[in-house]
């Protein structure tokens, strides 16, 4: 099922969540990850799976835990990746799906130790390609996403693509995905991994457990 | 001076672009162009967009063919990617297809049907839509939103 993981609605922008949620279908995808306020848009709309996210700013060691447990049932949680302590927190937190804003993460933030336990708490790193079109961050958008494609080929946690879009001109298809990914050394097939790998972070594999039924 | 010969051509590939923009009238081809090889230009530097000889082969209407070497293919698509402005509206070049020959690029063309059942968001296009937002700008809707409002 390929995913945007994140497009952001608002109520007083140009297009409205549903119109979203049509673009996005007409670039062939399938599940929608929407931030923001899209309260009256059904859970499938035109075909399209469409998937409620909270995104956890930058926070102290204390207020984070609590945050993520106020978020809400069903949602999908981001958190706004920081400093590499905060980030180890972070992808170690039950309840946590992805770590988000990685372009703007200070030098060092995301080292093979975090990726080691992203890899183990199944915690999946967005990728923003909103970053890349954006002129002023592209450059060190490019670098921190090479950085963290070197992690993830050692220690394979998930990665996530999110278009990051704000309006509908901000939605890209498969190819335009798979072209920009090209940019920081991403190959085709990692791509389209990426683009499925919601459903491994959202529903892990869990060890085999025998139920015994009594006759 | 005699034409070279087909084998000693260099091989192009032919991307099939639609244009969707904020903007009344479709701008002229050079236009495209501009924008096209301004964005390349950008991304890859001077020296990356000459090696892909960017050229507009073909539009009409919304469609755009832009011609590029063979193996500059990814290149130019990002390229086109990242333009989101075009003649100080708001656009995308949104990537259709990728062929061989301008023939087969052309295959690939889809004139955009206003009034089909399985895409009710383009039903509004075309119709004055009464919102109550409040702001007089463009606003992108679906028939269940006109419905709604």
């Amino acid at each position: 099922m390929i995913t945007d993981a994140c497009v952001f609605t608002n109520q007083d922008s140009a297009a409205t969540p549903r119109r979203l949620v049509l673009t996005a279908k007409s670039c062939c995808i399938s599940r929608v990850i929407l931030c923001g306020n899209a309260a009256d848009v059904p859970a499938s709309y035109a075909g399209v799976t469409t998937l409620r996210g909270k995104i956890i700013g930058k926070q102290n060691s204390r207020t984070f835990p609590d945050a993520v447990r106020t978020s809400p049932k069903g949602c999908v949680v981001m958190v706004s990746a920081g400093e590499n302590s905060f980030n180890r927190i972070a992808v170690s937190t039950k309840g946590v799906h992805l770590l988000t804003n990685i372009a703007d993460l200070p030098k060092g933030g995301f080292d093979h130790v975090t990726a080691k336990m992203a890899a183990d708490h199944i915690t999946g790193v967005v990728l923003d390609l909103s970053c890349i079109i954006h002129p002023r961050s592209r450059r060190t958008a490019l670098l921190r996403y090479a950085e963290i494609l070197l992690l993830q080929r050692k220690y394979h946690f998930p990665l996530v693509i999110a278009s990051g879009a704000e309006d509908l001109f901000g939605i890209k298809n498969v190819a335009e995905t798979i072209a920009l990914c090209s940019l920081f050394g991403m190959t085709r097939a990692e791509v389209y991994a990426a683009q499925n790998s919601l459903d491994a972070v959202l529903s892990p594999s869990m060890p085999v457990t025998i139920v015994v039924v009594e006759p | 001076m005699r034409s070279l010969l087909p084998t000693l051509r260099e091989n192009r590939r032919y991307i099939l672009v639609k244009i969707t923009g904020e903007f009344d009238k479709m701008p002229p081809q050079k236009e495209i162009y501009q924008r096209v090889r301004d964005a390349a230009a950008d991304l890859f530097g001077d020296v990356g967009s000459a090696k892909m000889h960017i050229a507009i082969a073909w539009s009409e209407g919304e469609h755009a063919i832009i011609r590029c070497s063979r193996g500059c293919e990814q290149e130019t698509i990002a390229a086109i990617a990242v333009i989101t402005k075009f003649c100080g509206a708001a656009a995308v070049f949104r990537t259709v297809a990728v062929s061989g020959t301008l023939h087969g690029a052309k295959t690939h063309v889809k004139i955009t049907c206003w009034d089909t059942e399985a895409l009710p968001g383009y039903q509004c296009s075309g119709r004055k839509v009464d919102s109550l937002t409040g702001n007089n700008t463009h606003k992108y809707l679906t028939r269940d939103d006109i419905h709604k409002e």
